[in-house]
């Protein structure tokens, strides 16, 4: 039990499953945005049949967080889409993280309650991601911040965790942004209840940097706790990231299992048949040619969905598992025309492989960009190292 | 609980810890009553539940469950169109689901636009349509309003070419309706259990004719 507590309170946990997180969903928010450029005026913009008057009704009547209805400019579209870009990949990068990751929730909720009518299960894989991304020290490993901390510590470690300068630029133009949004009336399109977390949040990053900003501050009992709870509060995100996947698994499956279609093994044929869903016939007639997989495949399926939350947990079973969810995942990507949707299922997967094969995977990782970057591999042996973390 | 810490300062981390065990045990069991089938617990807290659900985490994992759709749902539409010349015509009906699955036929990374946007403006539609308000509450009307403007914008890309073509400019939608086609795909040939669902006629439903209201008009999305 105190061993427990220890652990809790004193130890990040599972780093590198927080980082999977951090990098899958912000890279994947990211290729998405550009993915639906072209189209983004259509489904976020003034060009969207759900009109600057509808999301607006909406959002007075179910409080909904967006930047997007505070004006209908082309501009004030053009700029919050941007950053929602810039945001998503600089989370994926784990450049200022922390920071990064309360702007990339504020880009997420923008654009995708916008349009809630044009959004899927993806999306909403991400919204929750997003949210709970925010609780964790998601940047621990395989980041940018990682990596100036190491160069940092390398330097001096007194002072390794001193926010530098562009820190507190950010820090400060956070806090300029949310005031004028507040002075200028815009902020009065948002629910009173996002000023108020925005502005706590703000102000746990302040209170953060001034104790770590003097050698007073760093050695204070007030750092200490401050970092306990933090760790604690990441401890806390990481178990309801897990647990969230395992809701999503459990619904989708005992649903599943009331089926008539289910239970007589006739449900994918029906799937396949949905045009909407249906970017290879020819794929599709092959596949439910066949009573015989058509049984197996959704058997399967609603096996490994009902089985996951108990077998997520045991070593030897998810490592036979998460294979298999990830390659039936890959083959609806492309059998069933919804890649967004199957990456991110993905992603919610390799949050369950083991360290060791997420540590393998980045030292690989590390090597393929050290040597890129060096044509001779034994030059910089130092450098592939820092890179994985 | 690190020792060297003094008595007040691990109070305050074993003050915090329970606080936030507490808020994500809480959110979880919220969670788990908003995904769970309506049962004596989730109809007791279900004003709580939905409080703190909607909007910002909303649970909708039901993915093809109980049962996937058994029925192919298109999107038909047409409009009366007031020419240049001050005459009244209405066009043939146009199946604009058909465009959205040309656009994904083959397309191995099909966007939101064509998979989304009509096929949920629809189904949103139906749901508040066949609810217990019939529509008529505040969020039915901003779903007949989408529709309509969905459907609008589309046709208006039509009859604009369609007047392009014919050098007449000037023509004008004034009103759309909308009509559903609902097709069973039908059993696989060895179910024998269902044979009665095999060789069903499609079967539509038509909606009243809609006014076009000002703001419905959009500029065309699709080049």
């Amino acid at each position: 039990m105190r061993r427990l507590v220890d652990r809790f309170t004193g130890t990040v946990l599972a780093p590198y499953q927080a980082a999977v997180v951090r990098i899958g969903f912000g890279g994947l928010f990211a290729l998405f945005l550009v993915r639906e450029w072209p189209n983004r005026l259509a489904l976020y913009g003034d060009r969207s049949p759900w009109g600057l008057d509808l999301v607006r009704r909406q959002a007075t009547l179910d409080h909904l967080f967006t930047l997007l209805v505070w004006s209908g400019s082309r501009f004030w579209f053009e700029l919050v889409y941007t950053a929602a870009v810039a945001a998503a990949v600089l989370l994926a990068l784990g450049w200022h993280t922390r920071a990064v990751s309360v702007l990339f929730l504020v880009g997420v909720l923008s654009v995708q309650n916008r349009s809630l009518y044009t959004g899927d299960g993806g999306d909403n894989v991400v919204h929750l991601m997003a949210i709970y991304l925010v609780f964790a020290r998601c940047g621990r490993v395989w980041s940018l911040d990682a990596r100036r901390r190491r160069a940092a510590l390398r330097r001096d470690p007194e002072t390794a965790d001193a926010p530098g300068g562009t820190a507190v630029g950010l820090w400060a133009g956070c806090g300029l942004a949310l005031a004028a949004a507040q002075l200028s009336g815009f902020g009065a399109r948002t629910p009173g209840a996002w000023a108020v977390v925005l502005w706590a949040l703000w102000a746990v990053h302040g209170a953060w940097g001034i104790l770590n900003r003097s050698a007073r501050g760093r050695g204070s009992e007030a750092r200490a706790v401050c970092d306990g709870i933090a760790t604690m509060a990441h401890n806390c995100a990481m178990g309801v990231i897990a647990a969230q996947v395992c809701l999503v698994y459990a619904t989708a499956g005992w649903y599943k299992i009331q089926g008539d279609k289910w239970q007589d093994g006739t449900a994918v044929y029906y799937v396949l048949h949905l045009d909407y869903f249906r970017p290879w016939p020819a794929l599709d007639s092959l596949l439910a040619g066949s009573s015989f997989a058509l049984l197996a495949i959704a058997y399967g399926s609603v096996a490994m969905q009902v089985a996951f939350p108990f077998t997520v947990f045991q070593r030897r079973l998810k490592n036979v598992l998460l294979p298999l969810m990830i390659a039936e995942h890959l083959g609806i990507a492309v059998v069933l025309g919804l890649p967004f949707f199957s990456a991110t299922m993905i992603v919610a997967d390799a949050l369950f492989l083991p360290t060791a094969w997420l540590r393998r995977l980045g030292a690989a990782f590390g090597r393929a960009t050290a040597r890129r970057r060096a044509p001779a591999p034994a030059a910089r042996p130092a450098e592939a190292l820092t890179l994985k973390g | 609980m690190r020792a060297s810490l003094s008595r007040p300062a691990r109070a305050v981390l074993g003050l915090a810890g329970c606080a936030l065990l507490l808020a994500a045990g809480g959110h979880l069991a919220l969670t788990f009553l908003a995904v769970a089938p309506r049962n004596a617990a989730s109809s007791k807290a279900a004003d709580a539940v939905n409080d703190y659900i909607y909007p910002e985490l909303e649970q909708n994992w039901q993915l093809f469950a109980p049962n996937p759709l058994a029925r192919n749902e298109t999107v038909w539409a047409r409009a009366t169109v007031r020419t240049g010349a001050g005459d009244f015509r209405t066009t043939p009906w146009r199946d604009l689901t058909a465009e959205d699955v040309a656009a994904i036929r083959g397309n191995p990374f099909p966007g939101h636009l064509d998979q989304n946007q009509l096929r949920r403006a629809w189904d949103a539609y139906g749901q508040s349509v066949s609810g217990p308000e019939r529509g008529k509450d505040a969020h039915g009307v901003l779903l007949t309003t989408y529709l309509r403007r969905v459907v609008l914008q589309r046709l208006q890309q039509h009859v604009q070419a369609d007047a392009d073509a014919a050098d007449a400019a000037g023509d004008r939608i004034i009103r759309v309706q909308v009509r559903g086609r609902f097709a069973l795909i039908g059993p696989p040939a060895w179910d024998t259990a269902r044979a009665s669902e095999r060789g069903v006629k499609p079967w539509f439903r038509t909606m009243p004719w809609w006014d076009v209201e000002p703001g419905d008009r959009i500029p065309g999305s699709r080049p």
